[in-house]
């Protein structure tokens, strides 16, 4: 038997017949009934492979993210071990390979979000009103998501592109751009970056309910701290190197 | 601190009325003790204007005739006492429903349409048999049903919902409460996938943006959201299954495309 058994079958046919005229009209009622059609089926099908695919490129994403922190610690480390482990990184083309999973991923995070995200005036005004007249906080985190999420597509891009066109990494180069004009490239990107993947975190958590509110906010908050206290630490060590070098 | 002098900005405006314009009307009052905003509506409405039109029934949070937007947040105006606000307060109604007048909103459409969506009853194949005796079920689920059916359907979940806002058809947070209701209920026949074409889609648990607001400012504290991942998950789980048989879902609409033709 399929899943979608007899009785659903039944009640299906039934409202397509005649209990359905009991309905008083109200703007759901007045849809076509074609949701119980294949079609609807299948739309109803794809959004749920959606909404999955959204937690998972954003785990995807987070994982990444935490994976290049983990390289860029090398560098506190000193710079002859950054430098071994880039080289090891490029020999094997581990680079590009990490560079296009995470545009792969960029693309279809942003795309399966844009489901959600009002795309015309009328709502995007409707959620803004909404949004100022409820001061809640829970709330505003989904418009922070949208527009760090916005900003990052801008400078993550901007950051791929000046890394790739710049090969072999080295940190004496990475040390001088971040002596130079990119430091304030880089403040706003550690920071988006790091908050939205928290706040995207502690959403999805909350989403799908794997850890309740009241601990997920003390582990993000310590979560974040540690984090962006790391991608500080990192900024700053390079900076000193630039500043050294020059 | 009960000696405050009150000011009201209160919407005014009467749909029925074609000389009415949407306003905000002011009022004011000397505070009392333990007043309640209920009490200063109806004051207002007493001593300085009989034209006011607000809801009520039980005044004692159970009837959910209420829920306004009071300074901006949905709120049940019998369970809020003025002396837990500022002096200054803004009164609109619920939105998202249709409006009577007023403060006063029709939650009651729109809460029998959704329950007909869902089809807010067990669904029982057996015949029923008045001499029998009830079936019996675990405390702990009659516990947890009855936790899911202390809603008093008063709208402030879905008055909070920034999904609703945007899409007139949503399900609400409430619609949602009221499937796990029905899932819970060792009663109901219905199957997960029973579910899925009302609820496994973008009116449903896919359109939810997680806000959390529902829960936030349902005035009795039910677990909106937690209830709202478990649909979520178990109708995310449904369309893998369906999938995976390969014929899954789309045979149930089949054999509905055919009931349709045959009639
Ligand atoms: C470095 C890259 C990124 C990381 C690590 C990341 C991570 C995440 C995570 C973990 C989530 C939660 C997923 C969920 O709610 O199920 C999320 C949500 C979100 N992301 Fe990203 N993301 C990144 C880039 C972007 C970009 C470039 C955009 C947009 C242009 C974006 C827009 C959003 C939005 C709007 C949400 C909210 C979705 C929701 O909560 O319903 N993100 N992100
Ligand atoms: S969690 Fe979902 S149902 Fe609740 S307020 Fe947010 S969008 Fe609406
Ligand atoms: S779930 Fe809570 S907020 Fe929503 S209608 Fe029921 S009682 Fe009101
Ligand atoms: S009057 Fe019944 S809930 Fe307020």
């Amino acid at each position: 038997m399929s899943s979608f058994n007899g009785k659903v079958v039944a009640r299906s046919s039934r409202r397509i017949g005649g209990a359905n005229n009991l309905a008083p009209r109200a703007q759901w009622a007045a849809l076509p009934r074609t949701w119980v059609s294949l079609n609807q089926v299948r739309i109803a099908r794809a959004t749920a492979f959606m909404e999955i695919a959204l937690t998972l490129t954003g785990l995807a994403l987070s994982l990444f993210m935490l994976m290049h922190l983990g390289l860029l610690f090398s560098i506190l480390l000193g710079r002859t071990s950054m430098d071994a482990l880039a080289r090891f990184l490029e020999r094997y083309f581990l680079l590009q390979i990490g560079a296009s999973f995470l545009v792969l991923f960029l693309v279809m995070h942003v795309m399966l979000v844009m489901r959600k995200v009002p795309t015309t005036l009328t709502r995007q005004w409707a959620m803004l009103r909404h949004m100022r007249a409820m001061k809640h906080w829970d709330t505003w985190t989904w418009a922070f998501q949208g527009v760090s999420g916005i900003a990052l597509l801008v400078l993550v891009a901007i950051h791929i592109w000046v890394v790739l066109t710049d090969l072999p990494v080295q940190s004496a180069k990475s040390g001088e751009r971040v002596f130079q004009i990119y430091l304030w490239f880089y403040i706003p990107l550690v920071v988006l970056v790091e908050s939205h993947l928290n706040v995207g975190l502690y959403r999805a958590a909350a989403k799908w309910h794997v850890l309740s509110r009241r601990l997920a906010h003390p582990i993000l908050l310590v979560f974040t701290g540690m984090v962006l206290g790391l991608g500080v630490a990192i900024l700053v060590t390079f900076y000193r190197v630039g500043a050294s070098l020059s | 601190m009960p000696n405050r002098k009150l000011t009201f900005r209160v919407f005014r405006h009467n749909p029925y009325d074609p000389q009415s314009a949407p306003r905000v009307q002011k009022y004011e009052m000397q505070e009392t003790p333990r007043l309640t905003l209920y009490g200063a509506l109806t004051r207002i409405r007493e001593e300085q204007d009989p034209s006011l039109q607000f809801d009520f029934v039980c005044r004692s949070a159970i009837c959910g005739s209420c829920a306004m937007l009071v300074n901006g947040r949905p709120r049940l105006a019998c369970r809020t006492l003025i002396e837990q606000l500022p002096s200054r307060i803004n009164l609109f109604p619920l939105p998202f429903f249709r409006l009577v007048g007023d403060l006063s909103v029709d939650t009651g459409t729109w809460f029998r349409e959704m329950g007909q969506r869902v089809e807010s009853w067990i669904h029982d194949s057996e015949p029923f048999d008045p001499d029998a005796l009830e079936e019996r079920m675990p405390n702990d689920t009659a516990q947890t049903i009855y936790e899911l059916d202390r809603c008093i359907e008063c709208g402030c979940c879905v008055a909070a919902c920034g999904a609703a806002q945007v899409n007139p058809t949503y399900l609400g947070a409430v619609g949602m409460l009221r499937i796990a209701r029905f899932l819970t209920d060792p009663r109901d026949d219905r199957a997960d996938s029973d579910f899925f074409e009302v609820v496994g889609t973008e009116d449903g648990v896919f359109g939810c943006i997680g806000l959390l607001a529902c829960e936030d400012y349902c005035p009795k504290g039910i677990s909106l959201t937690t209830q709202i991942a478990y649909l979520r998950r178990k109708m995310a789980l449904t369309s893998l299954r369906s999938s995976s048989n390969g014929k899954g879902a789309s045979a149930g609409a089949q054999h509905a495309e055919k009931a349709k033709t045959a009639k």
